[in-house]
């Protein structure tokens, strides 16, 4: 065969046009015919945002009937300036999600067992069995899967062991939301179950129990709120404020900052905040106290103390007893020998050096704040005593000398420098700071859970009281608002119950009659479910597993004891002191967020009935039997809100997305239920929903509320379809409903209950101005349902859409014009006062351990000397970083009980592990999964950070990987008690830098490798992080002796390059 | 196996024309790939580099012609000046589809002209580049159609030719010149390098390609061409040589003096670049042929001047590479100085490296495009001097 | 009227609110954006917030500061382009015409701040091949958000393979009003403002005027609509 010159040549230039233009021409080609697009319309509705507890408003933008961006809507007290990347992203973790929850999912031994096919116990041998993987589930109909719920409750009831079902709910989980809460409330007081706030101990208990032991309020970050408009400088301990992202404190905070307001920041790591501080004391985790105290001791010696504030709103002038420890009341004092006549009033007492006598607290001209006197009681017997502030004084200053003494140094600042191990120089420019600009303390969120948690946070409300810091301008204001919400802290922790034991009444009243008593001074929002419950109908209180748990836990020596971890553990591991078989998880993914985790995992293997409810798969829903899909809150009308983190009172009504065009469809007839079912992403149901799907079953199941009544008397069975849906607007109606306490005065001048419709007006979001005015109204509907007349006292209020122009006013008008702030209207504190020696601890010290609180060593550092450990001392001391705290309360001794549970960081080998918080850490179960919030994320957060010399020593470099194992020998001894076999270990990426301290590792909280089907953030930490990286699998189950759940800032771990 | 058996010149016309084919096809596909996969990062590389070489190459030849056609220098010129036109001509062609599909969306190519932008370097490069093809195509028609010596219009031809290589070819380097985010190109020396550069390419080429010719059609060299490649292209080439030393001298001398622009010449000098600059562009492309030239003058070789013109051609190609690179790296590591980001410059400048270096097989194909052209115009033009066109002007 | 950008980076918080708003507002590939690396260039974003930090033993600092394109008076890569696809509204914002633009890069070169970049589809189409979940995202973006794509749909969204960069969004103009970036609409510290040099009783503008906001580098020498505070 032959070819010719002239086709090799032709072939040659074909060859090469074609390769060389086809490719220009087939781009050309598949791009002709694309042309800028035309604008569209654009509707906005007014929402509030779920992506964590703030609860910013927003607004929903609505193109061509599709949800598309969601932007801040600034008429709202959080969001006034704008939104967080959290909030901005929402969209990403509610309908961009690529593992929703789109169908409710059973393990098929649950479907053969409601339907009869297996025994309950075969169905529960194949369910432990399958627990941790995904393979034996089946897609079910919402019948079905309420079925096996209504079935389960049932056999309880039968069985008498109602108890034995409880909620686990997420800490205000975004997903559920804390408006969730009160449906679940209702459901649990109905059946007779239990409710376990399941995280929320372990993100801020031990922080907010010094808040109560001090000024008597605090619970999550908003029930007090900071007043940086006026703040001089701001003292920051266990917090990174601007890093957190909660915008409705950042952009106050940065106000002040802007302002030029001083900033001390006490972290281990330098955080977001640091950034900003003009001192950075990078302390040892675990001895901020150290630090605080010789702020007190700098603050009383070179007299920084605020006098007059100190005699009119703290507990400073009071006379305390040295032979009981306990605070001399009126009542004690033979007031004859004095010339005196016994005060009618319930009253504590002072020394007046105006008549150089003893006086009742609140009718004294000259109160001493020093001294030690003497006063003649009734009996005839003579007692000594000391003002507060003079133990405060001698204490912290024994304190600090003992801590000298250790160091082998003379003066206190080098002592506490040496402890935290910081620069003494920075320590006393710090010092001098918070002093002189009277430092406000932002009283944060989370608290890393040190032994001393609480009584670090003690010694941070002193400070501010010493400064005369607290419900003054400048400081810290208690939301008065929120008081209510919160009442079970006064109940049936503080227990201001009975009048019989003045130190646990709040000056001789109980906590409901401190309220009605002083309500000019607390303003009440009464939302009020429309129908009353169990215990509103004067039902006895369910017995709740925590409090019984912690009734055992007292008698062990541990105060104020909150573990739900601890308490569910051996509630359902051993059975004590009941058993709980049936957990309803809603908002919460428990097993990653609290340690150890490992040991989470074992609490749902050995559960009968495992029921997550939420929008998507995460780590826990593989341990959950029966998965039912959430609506994302964007989709939801949720129940309104007394305003969460709103400085001012205020209620919130989320609205869904599409409220507009579904209330214009139902005007022109279309019809409830169908509608709505339209307008979901997915076949779920709210928790609300769900609850009364269940309530319904069971009361065809023949199963009545536990005090005999019928579920419809206690909850509106009858607002759903017949496929479980409350119809929007029904349930608008139904908020309505819950307002008929509230008043407001309208433009008209009329008093009247807001609605609904109002909130809209003002974009789901109404400030309450109080008036002053209360009145006393009837509650119809519950007059009705209880067969008597229900009154109750309300505030007038004038509704306000806010906007920052009005910034300044509504500080003025709400906080610095308060009752309290006056000092008319007492503290929610047993002595009504802000408490620089805790009465409730030196009460309880006495009763716990029949010994004073007085017999406390202050010098006793270990806290081994003392009869008493300074721990619980009313004063805060330094009693050591932290203790071998551990206990099973109520369980069978396991062998590591007396393994110390911690080990000392000794650098490089062993580190301290340091969690820290920053915009990407997610908040609860909602936004793990978040697509755009991962890529917003550094990869170089996401590292572990160690200092250049640790790393030099482990010989690791920038980028290296390092693996982490858990130290504490505690902590293989309680997997081993459990039976895991592997212990947990992770491999991170490492940062290499200055920025933290040498002692530590600080990884970046909650950013585990998920074992669930998170696939969006397993992708993100491909080449980051390996294995059990999140600081939950490190630290041993631990309870500080003094309220501190799950002590996890003692984890140290072992460190080893890989 | 082809019709019978093939003398030298075939053999080597064969060989430059299947070599040709093989590397577009290959170059050809990747450009294909290139553009329906959308592989255009933000980096300028080696295609830009090759469309700069190119255009250069046939500015600089087109210039070196002047010697005979303006300058009126003949010799053994007049003899080959056929052919030095259509080298320019055949090395202006393989530019095009370089950076055509260079561009990450040539579909809006139209623009160019459409949305014409007066004050842009490019723009003007656009209409340039397809003046001086033309022109270069006129001269080519009336070399070949001229009859008796050069005349006035010849002349003018020469001088229109003169003035579009040297505005298009500085207008090229301002195209470095006027990118006011590189420090390492911004300012006026790109234009004077380019001159320089270009001419030194211009004579390499020639006496490359001349060879060749000669090879292909007679089997040989031929006297005249000794005459022509050492009288003029060996003297040219080690005058420009000179030029082009202080030329760069004085870039890295100016660079020394404004930091952001040392950047870059770091790379150059001392840095990632080092080794290409001193072994290939210095070594290879200035001092061998420093030291090749004379003798190939000496001994009267073109053998030997083509060996010095291709290490020169090599060197210089080099030198573009290092120059367009080195810029951008510059202007990364300047970015990262200013915030504070020093230990991410690495990771971007591997990316870049991996970019720039990816375009290769485009090279691959302007080569062969070349090649290609070259070969059959050698063989179906009428080139020889008095040779008469049979078909279309200049088809033989 | 004239629209100034002025950020404060004393108040910035690192937040990333704006980078997530502009994400989202333009139909950004974020897949393909390396968040921190650098400026918008080599991060494939258009507006970018660094956290610049000095970390030396015993000396560590960190600021936050925001980078976007500054919409420069004398503007080198409006010279460049050779499509006049880069062009200047009568307010003085650069924009680039999506359906001009031959991405030649030219003005990448050109901009001496790196706040360009051109968004490739090979990359993109590597990211969404390593992200197999990708697919039941946009499932879910049939019904609501939007994946890549802008929600309100404007000629001014990120579009493959040709140049791309800060509009200030300027599909948000309505008439001759003032309009709000999306950036500065969610800050939630109000460290990106957005102002009028026209309007005397600007606050934003005075902040300029007043000589308190100035321009990033002034040694550059390309005036522009943005301000920074504090820099």
């Amino acid at each position: 065969m032959s070819i010719s010159r002239r086709d090799v040549i032709k072939a040659g230039i074909t060859i090469g046009i074609v390769g060389g233009v086809a490719g220009v021409l087939i781009k050309a080609a598949e791009q002709v015919g694309q042309q800028a697009p035309s604008a569209v319309k654009v509707t906005s509705v007014p929402s509030i945002c779920g992506m964590c507890m703030a609860q910013c408003a927003i607004y929903v933008d609505v193109a061509n009937g599709k949800p598309v961006r969601i932007r801040p809507n600034t008429n709202a007290p959080t969001s006034a300036m704008g939104i967080c990347a959290r909030g901005v992203s929402g969209t990403f973790s509610t309908w961009l999600n690529p593992d929703a929850i789109k169908k409710p999912m059973a393990r098929r031994a649950l479907v053969d067992w409601a339907q009869g096919k297996i025994s309950w116990e075969e169905a529960k041998r194949q369910l432990s069995q399958n627990r941790g993987k995904y393979d034996d589930f089946v897609e079910v109909d919402w019948n079905t899967a309420i079925e096996i719920i209504a079935k389960k409750l049932k056999e309880l009831a039968d069985n008498n062991e109602r108890h034995a079902f409880t909620f686990l709910f997420g800490a205000w989980g975004p997903t559920a939301s804390m408006r969730a809460g009160v449906p679940i409330s209702r459901f649990a007081d109905t059946f007779g179950g239990g409710i376990i706030t399941f995280d929320n101990p372990y993100c801020t208990y031990p922080r907010y129990l010094g808040h109560w032991l001090t000024w008597g309020h605090g619970h999550q970050a908003h029930t007090v709120c900071v007043d940086y408009g006026e703040a001089e400088a701001i003292l920051v301990v266990r917090r990174n404020v601007i890093g957190a992202g909660v915008v409705t404190e950042t952009w106050r905070f940065m106000e002040a900052v802007k302002r030029g307001a001083k900033l001390v920041v006490l972290s281990p790591v330098f955080d977001e905040t640091a950034s900003y501080a003009d001192v950075w004391l990078p302390v040892k985790p675990g001895t901020d106290i150290a630090v605080l105290l010789a702020f007190i001791k700098y603050i009383l010696d070179n007299g920084y103390y605020v006098e007059p504030y100190l005699v009119k709103y703290t507990n400073a002038p009071f006379l305390i007893r040295l032979d009981n420890g306990l605070p001399l009341l009126a009542s004690e004092v033979d007031w004859a020998k004095y010339g005196a006549s016994e005060p009618k009033a319930f009253a504590y007492v002072v020394w007046d050096t105006a008549a150089n006598a003893p006086a009742p607290d609140n009718a004294a001209a000259k109160p001493a704040l020093f001294g030690e006197y003497e006063v003649q009681l009734k009996d005839g017997t003579t007692v000594k005593a000391k003002t507060a502030l003079t133990i405060l004084r001698e204490w912290v200053d024994a304190n600090l000398a003992a801590l000298a003494k250790k160091h082998g140094v003379a003066d206190y600042m080098e002592a506490a420098a040496k402890e935290a191990d910081v620069s003494v120089e920075d320590l006393r420019k710090a010092a001098e700071i918070v002093a002189k600009y009277r430092a406000v303390a932002p009283i944060g969120w989370h608290d890393p859970r040190y032994s001393n948690s609480p009584q670090t946070w003690r010694a941070v409300g002193i400070i501010m009281a010493l400064l005369g810091r607290i419900q003054q301008p400048g400081g810290i204001f208690l939301l008065t608002h929120l008081i209510m919400p919160y009442s079970d802290i006064y109940t049936k922790v503080l227990k201001y119950t009975r009048k019989d034991v003045p130190y646990k009444t709040i000056r001789g009243v109980t906590f409901s009659e401190y309220v009605s008593g002083n309500l000019g001074g607390i303003y009440v929002i009464p939302v009020a479910p429309p129908l009353p419950g169990p215990s509103d109908r004067g039902a006895p209180p369910v017995p709740a597993l925590v409090e019984k748990w912690a009734e055992e836990a007292e008698k062990k020596g541990y105060l104020y004891p909150y573990d739900t971890v601890q308490a569910l553990y051996e509630s359902v591991v051993h059975g004590k002191p009941f058993k709980t078989k049936v957990v309803f998880i809603t908002g919460s993914n428990p097993i990653p967020q609290i340690g150890n985790s490992r040991l989470v995992e074992q609490i749902f293997r050995e559960l009968d009935l495992v029921i997550v409810h939420d929008i998507q798969f995460n780590d826990t829903t593989a341990f959950a039997d029966l998965i039912l899909p959430d609506l994302p809150y964007l989709e939801r009308m949720d129940l309104a809100l007394p305003g969460p983190f709103s400085p001012f009172p205020a209620i919130s009504v989320r609205f869904p997305w599409y409220y507009e065009e579904y209330m214009a469809k139902i005007q022109q007839g279309a019809k409830p239920g169908e509608l709505d079912k339209q307008y979901r992403s997915r076949d779920g149901r709210t928790a609300f929903e769900v609850l009364l799907m269940i309530a319904r079953r069971l009361q065809q199941l023949g199963v009545k509320a536990r005090d005999g009544t019928d579920w419809p008397q206690n909850m509106p069975v009858g607002m759903i379809t017949e496929d479980g849906i409350f119809p929007i607007a029904s349930l608008r109606n139904f908020i309505n409903a819950t307002f008929r306490r509230i008043r407001i005065i309208d433009e008209q001048g009329n008093v009247r209950a807001p609605t609904v419709d109002d909130l809209y007006k003002m974009g789901g979001y109404m400030i309450l101005v109080p008036t002053g005015r209360i009145e006393t109204i009837v509650d119809e509907r519950w007059s009705q349902a209880l067969g008597r007349e229900v009154r109750v006292r309300v505030h007038v209020y004038k509704p306000v859409k806010y906007d920052v122009s009005l910034e300044r006013w509504l500080w003025r008008t709400i906080h610095y014009n308060s009752p309290i702030t006056a000092g008319a209207v007492p503290f929610p504190t047993p002595s009504g006062r802000v408490e620089i020696y805790s009465i409730n601890l030196a009460f309880d010290v006495l009763r716990v351990f029949g010994k004073p609180a007085t017999s406390i060593d202050p010098s006793d550092l270990e806290g081994t000397k003392s009869g008493v450990d300074p721990l619980y001392s009313p004063v805060p001391l330094y009693a050591g970083m932290a203790r071998p705290d551990y206990m099973w309360a109520t369980a069978p001794p396991t062998p590591d009980i007396e393994v110390n549970g911690l080990v000392p960081p000794q650098p490089p080998k062993r580190l301290l592990l340091v969690y820290r918080h920053g915009p990407y850490t997610h908040t609860h179960s909602h936004t793990q999964n978040n697509m755009l919030l991962n890529t917003l994320t550094h990869d170089e957060l996401l590292t572990a950070w160690i200092h250049p010399s640790t790393a030099a020593a482990l010989g690791v470099k920038d980028g290296d990987w390092i693996e982490v194992r858990p130290a504490a020998p505690k902590v293989l001894e309680q997997l081993k008690a459990v039976g895991v076999q592997n212990v947990p270990t992770a491999r991170f990426k490492v940062r290499v830098t200055n920025m933290v301290r040498p002692d530590i590792i600080a990884i970046y909280h909650y950013w585990l490798v998920p074992k669930g089907r998170l696939r969006v953030k397993a992708a993100k930490l491909a080449d980051i992080r390996a294995g059990d990286s999140d600081d939950n699998y490190f630290g041993a189950l631990l309870a500080g002796k003094l309220g501190t759940p799950g002590v996890i800032g003692n984890t140290v771990v072992e460190v080893a390059r890989v | 196996m082809l019709r019978g058996a093939m003398t030298r010149g075939q053999v080597v016309f064969w060989v430059l024309l299947v070599a040709g084919i093989v590397l577009m096809a290959y170059g050809g596909y990747y450009i294909y790939l290139r553009q329906t996969l959308g592989i255009v990062g933000w980096a300028w590389g080696l295609m830009v580099v090759t469309y700069v070489f190119f255009a250069l190459a046939s500015t600089g030849s087109s210039i070196v012609n002047t010697i005979h056609t303006v300058y009126g220098y003949d010799g053994a010129f007049g003899k080959y000046i056929r052919y030095t036109v259509y080298v320019s001509l055949a090395t202006v062609l393989p530019a095009f589809p370089i950076i055509i599909s260079d561009l990450g969306a040539p579909e809006n190519f139209a623009w160019m002209f459409l949305g014409f932008n007066p004050t842009s370097r490019m723009a003007w490069m656009g209409v340039l580049y397809v003046l001086f093809a033309l022109i270069l195509l006129v001269e080519l028609i009336a070399e070949i159609h001229k009859k008796g010596g050069r005349g006035i219009g010849m002349l003018t031809l020469g001088l229109a030719v003169v003035i579009i290589s040297v505005v298009t070819h500085s207008n090229l380097g301002q195209i470095f010149g006027s990118a006011y985010g590189i420090p390492g190109w911004f300012g006026p020396f790109m234009a004077v390098l380019f001159i320089a550069s270009a001419l030194m390419i211009g004579f390499a080429l020639q006496t490359i390609a001349l060879m060749l010719a000669d090879v292909i059609n007679f089997g040989q060299v031929r006297p005249e061409l000794r005459e022509l490649v050492s009288r003029v292209h060996i003297k040219g080439m080690l005058t420009m040589i000179g030029v082009y030393v202080f030329m760069a001298f004085w870039y890295h001398m100016a660079a020394f003096y404004s930091p952001p622009m040392a950047l870059a010449s770091q790379e150059v000098l001392w840095g990632r670049f080092a080794g290409e600059f001193w072994g290939i562009e210095v070594f290879l492309g200035l001092v061998l042929p420093l030291i090749i030239l004379p003798i190939a003058l000496k001994r009267r070789s073109v053998g030997l001047a083509a060996l010095a013109a291709f290490l020169l051609i090599v060197g210089q190609f080099f030198g573009k590479v290092s120059l367009t690179a080195s810029g951008q790296i510059g202007r990364i590591l300047f970015d990262a100085s200013l915030t504070q980001k020093a230990y991410y410059a690495e990771h971007l400048i591997a990316d870049f490296k991996s970019e720039f270096f990816g375009e290769a097989p485009a090279l691959a194909f302007a080569v062969g495009l070349w090649l290609v052209l070259f070969a059959l115009g050698v063989k179906l033009l009428a080139l020889e001097e008095g040779e008469k066109p049979k078909r279309l002007l200049i088809f033989r | 009227m004239k629209p100034v950008f002025v950020i404060d980076i004393n108040k910035c918080v690192g937040c990333r609110a704006c980078e997530a708003a502009c994400t989202i507002e333009h139909g950004q590939y974020f897949i393909i954006s390396r968040t921190g690396v650098g400026l918008p260039q080599y991060a494939k974003k258009r507006t970018v917030v660094l956290w610049e930090e000095r970390d030396e033993p015993g000396r560590v600092g960190r600021r936050f500061v925001s980078y976007l394109c500054y919409h420069c008076e004398k503007t080198p890569c409006l010279e460049v382009c050779p499509t006049s696809a880069t062009f200047k509204t009568p307010e003085g914002v650069v924009l680039v015409d999506k359906y001009k633009c031959v991405g030649c890069r030219y003005c990448i070169m050109a901009c001496p701040y790196g706040m360009r970049y051109m968004p490739s589809r090979a990359e993109v189409g590597e990211a969404e091949h390593g992200l197999e979940y990708l697919k039941d995202a946009k499932e879910g973006a049939k019904y609501g958000g939007v994946l890549f794509q802008p929600p309100v749909p404007n000629k001014w969204a990120v579009r493959l393979n040709v140049v791309d960069k800060c509009t200030f969004c300027y599909h948000r103009k309505e008439g001759d009003k003032l309009w709000t970036p999306a950036c500065v609409e969610v800050c939630p510290t109000g460290s990106r403002m957005f102002g009028n040099l026209d309007d005397p009783n600007d606050p934003v503008a005075e902040l300029v005027r007043s000589g308190k906001a100035k321009p990033a580098r002034p040694s550059a020498g390309t005036g522009g609509l943005v301000c920074y505070v504090g820099l």
